[in-house]
């Protein structure tokens, strides 16, 4: 095998990440490559079979992440842009509020830029456009404003209330 | 499993990544949904005031009846006046999309923000051209700064310079050769310099020791001495004045450039990159000869390393 030694060692190495919840998951690479935070983890252990302790991150929302990593490793070079885009789209789709926020947390510590930018769009989407009234019910929120309190928030900032 | 919902979401990761990808008037909004929030939008890392923007502010019905175009814009400069005011950090990027009616505002804000670290500023103007406010210099934060349709006024003796400036776009800008030669000594970190449409002096020099590209466009200039050594590459498109024996520039750049210049390249002998900005028709055989004659004899490169429609 003609290749060179950092190659054959991206092919071999398996990553192998471990959940809050004491859960293993093994990854190629390449797609633990997708996070700067495991690149730079990598760098400096180099392939080992220690799984990386990823401490915040549940199994339900690891998974998700690799899913993600996954198919835009392999759609890299293979899947037309506008057909990556209609994946990501399909992913977010209906997607629930509690895996939209707890994935931008983890997408954030791993730093995997991609994702955060479309979580975080997907989130501001369902923001626009919506009344107060309707927000709270998206977000499960409370008004916890006395009635003095709120009415200072609308008059400070009553040019953004019209309508 | 304890849920991550809107209350114990991080509430700096929500400001930065994401009110800050909402119109502005929808980040205020938000403030009206709970306490944790009321002041949210106060920490926001982007603030534009895009032609969206006063589009949304002027459809807010006051008192339901015409107001003339002075009221108008006296309520955005009280509203933009509020919302900047009330940022308390974090500010990033500044981008106001009209300036015709904010003369005299322009200077309080600039002022206002520059104390606030901020990184980015894009003005544009789309008036007649105005003078930039002096406040521009009081930005000593900026890594880039963005300006059209503006006059540049001379620098204030004071001014130490952009000590952080990476970027610099100007486009119907107009500088003078004194002004243009004080902020490229004053910015010493400047990487990237894009003159769109300027009035420039015509025989245009440019000093800079860390300049690393460099786009002309549509400029009226005779001559160009770039000093610059660590120069990697320049764009030269639409300045007709130009004539190549003019052209000074440092050794092994990138050059895209105008087919028109290209052809009478004689000058320039070591040249690593070479790209024609337009389509050429390559198969007029006198284009066709013209251009081999010039990249295969007079520039020393493999023809690997020609970028272009690779008819030939």
């Amino acid at each position: 095998m003609a290749e060179l030694p950092n190659t054959t060692m991206a092919n071999e190495c398996k990553v192998k990440l471990k959940s809050k919840d004491d859960k293993i998951f093994e990854v190629e690479y390449a797609v633990a490559m997708q996070s700067q935070t495991l690149k730079n983890a990598l760098a400096h252990t180099g392939c080992t079979d220690t799984a990386l302790p990823l401490h915040d991150i549940s199994s339900q929302i690891l998974a998700k992440v690799i899913e993600y990593c996954e198919y835009h490793v392999n759609a890299a070079n293979t899947i037309s842009e506008k057909d990556v885009k209609t994946w990501d789209e399909e992913l977010v789709k209906h997607m629930d509020q509690d895996t939209l926020f707890r994935l931008i947390v983890a997408a954030k510590y791993l730093e995997i830029h991609n994702l955060v930018d479309l979580m975080c769009k997907t989130i501001a989407d369902r923001i626009k456009d919506k009344s107060v009234e309707e927000l709270r019910e998206i977000f499960h929120v409370q008004n916890d404003f006395t009635p003095e309190e709120e009415e200072q928030v609308r008059r400070e900032t009553k040019w953004a209330h019209g309508e | 499993m304890g849920k991550t919902d809107l209350m114990n979401f991080p509430c700096d990761l929500f400001c930065s990544q994401i009110l800050t990808r909402l119109p502005l008037k929808e980040a205020v909004r938000f403030s009206a949904v709970s306490r944790k929030w009321c002041r949210a939008w106060t920490r926001l890392s982007h603030l534009q005031f895009s032609d969206d923007f006063f589009i949304s502010i002027s459809t807010t019905p006051t008192k339901r009846k015409a107001v003339s175009k002075l009221t108008r814009q006296n309520i955005a400069v009280d509203i933009i006046n509020k919302i900047i005011l009330m940022q308390c950090g974090g500010l990033e990027i500044f981008e106001l999309d009209s300036c015709v009616g904010f003369e005299s505002s322009i200077h309080k804000w600039l002022l206002w923000i520059s104390s606030s670290g901020v990184k980015c500023i894009d003005l544009k103007n789309n008036g007649l051209q105005l003078e930039v406010s002096e406040s521009i210099f009081s930005c000593v934060t900026l890594t880039s700064l963005s300006l059209l349709n503006f006059k540049m006024i001379k620098v204030p003796p004071l001014f130490q310079g952009f000590s952080q400036l990476v970027t610099c776009f100007l486009e119907y800008v107009e500088l003078s050769s004194a002004t243009f030669k004080a902020i490229l000594k004053l910015c010493r970190l400047l990487e990237s310099l894009t003159l769109s449409e300027c009035e420039l002096p015509s025989n245009l020099k440019i000093i800079s020791l860390s300049l690393k590209s460099l786009a002309l466009l549509g400029l009226y200039i005779y001559s160009i001495k770039a000093n610059c050594p660590r120069l990697e590459s320049i764009k030269i498109i639409e300045c007709n004045d130009l004539k190549i024996g003019n052209i000074c520039l440092p050794v092994c750049v990138h050059l895209e450039t105008d087919f028109w210049l290209l052809k009478d390249f004689s000058t320039i002998k070591s040249l690593r990159k070479i790209a024609c900005s337009e389509d050429v028709d390559y198969t007029s055989t006198k284009t066709f000869l013209i251009f081999k004659l010039v990249i295969l004899n007079k520039l020393k490169f493999s023809q690997e390393s020609f970028i272009a429609n690779q008819q030939f």
